[in-house]
């Protein structure tokens, strides 16, 4: 039994107890009283009651599979640009950058050159050009190694250059995982 | 369905593969859908907060640890969208052919306690429904997610005084609402 005259602990602290949020010496002293006190074990057991009834409600079934609903929903730039293909993109436009200087001055890709200035200048690109030049490129090659000493040597690349590959990768990887991301706005359905 | 841990479709999605968290959706769609049922207090409304918070966790996904399980980290996104949804709404009546769902309408079909303990459950979740917005946040935080009171603080931007006055206060009107001689 409590002893007479011990405070009984409020309702609220008799909630923190169960919930175990109480503080170690509160929380002793509570247990402590409870153990001792009728009115208090039958207070806090009609609690713990209260608590298992809301905690035992059963989850209600859905029904239904929700899942090509939201395959549909995603943002469809990511579902075509994926993070690596966007890499993959990535390296295939610094590699061309790369190849420009070397190209111009060898003087056997100057159908490339001027097909990816071509694009550059037009924004969007045409696939045709590109495939021309990369044709002219190959033949261009093949030429160049069936005669010994026609390859020229790397010439050194400026840092602007090489800034702008660097930037030009960021600003692309940006786009694929930030900008796309962001895009993909929920719209919810209007209800009648 | 697809044997593979949560974490194994985390990163195939991630890496681009999408039928996978499509798999992710089908695991925990009932879980996701339960929380925002409980806040939202709506079928409807909770089926569109479900596939939103997919939506969300799927643009997250770079930020999500796969070192931890996926069940939690998305039922609490789930919660959190929800309860921003409820501060931004006024509430609304349940329509009378969705209250019917779960009312113990059937009970002469099945036998007495399962019918006895589909009442219990239809009571609390009309319990819970009748609470105002910031009462039921801290019941599903608290009940359902498991969450400390410092970590229900967190998650709805309160004070400790706060989560523990309404935990106190949602707890007592629920107690009436189903036991009036508590």
């Amino acid at each position: 039994m409590s002893e007479p005259g011990t405070k009984h602990p409020t309702e609220a602290e008799l909630q923190a107890y169960l919930d175990g949020e109480l503080q170690a010496p509160s929380q002793t002293t509570v247990a402590e009283h409870v153990l001792g006190c009728l009115a208090c074990t039958r207070r806090l057991e009609q609690l713990g009651s209260l608590f298992a009834l809301i905690e035992s409600m059963p989850d209600l079934a859905l029904g239904k599979d929700l899942s090509p609903e939201v395959l549909r929903a995603l943002p469809s730039g990511l579902k075509r640009l994926p993070l690596l293909a966007m890499l993959e993109a990535a390296a295939a436009v610094a590699l061309a950058a790369l190849g420009l200087p070397w190209l111009d001055s060898s003087g056997l890709g100057g159908d490339l050159a001027q097909a990816l200035q071509g694009w550059g200048s037009t924004g969007l690109g045409e696939l045709n050009q590109l495939v021309a030049g990369l044709n002219a490129l190959a033949g261009g090659l093949r030429q160049g190694l069936a005669t010994p000493g026609i390859l020229p040597s790397l010439p050194p690349i400026p840092a602007s250059q090489i800034w702008l590959l660097g930037g030009s990768a960021a600003v692309l990887w940006a786009v694929g995982n930030g900008l796309l991301l962001g895009r993909s706005v929920i719209r919810r359905k209007e209800r009648p | 369905m697809s044997d593979a841990s949560d974490a194994e479709l985390v990163l195939r999605t991630r890496s681009g593969e999408v039928q996978s968290f499509g798999e992710l959706v089908r695991r925990y769609q009932d879980s996701v859908f339960n929380v925002c049922y409980r806040l939202a207090g709506e079928r409807r409304e909770a089926e569109d907060l479900t596939q939103e918070a997919f939506l969300r966790a799927f643009r997250r996904l770079a930020a999500y640890d796969e070192s931890r399980p996926f069940g939690p980290w998305m039922r609490r996104l789930a919660a959190n969208l929800a309860l921003n949804r409820l501060q931004r709404k006024t509430p609304t009546e349940l329509p009378l052919e969705e209250e019917q769902e779960w009312s113990p309408g059937h009970a002469g079909e099945m036998p007495e306690p399962a019918a006895m303990q589909r009442e219990r459950a239809a009571a609390v979740r009309r319990a819970i429904r009748d609470l105002p917005a910031h009462y039921r946040a801290v019941i599903e935080l608290r009940h359902y997610q498991g969450m400390s009171y410092a970590e229900i603080a967190e998650a709805l931007t309160m004070p400790l005084s706060d989560v523990k006055s309404h935990l106190y206060r949602a707890r007592k009107q629920l107690a009436q609402a189903l036991d009036p001689d508590v």
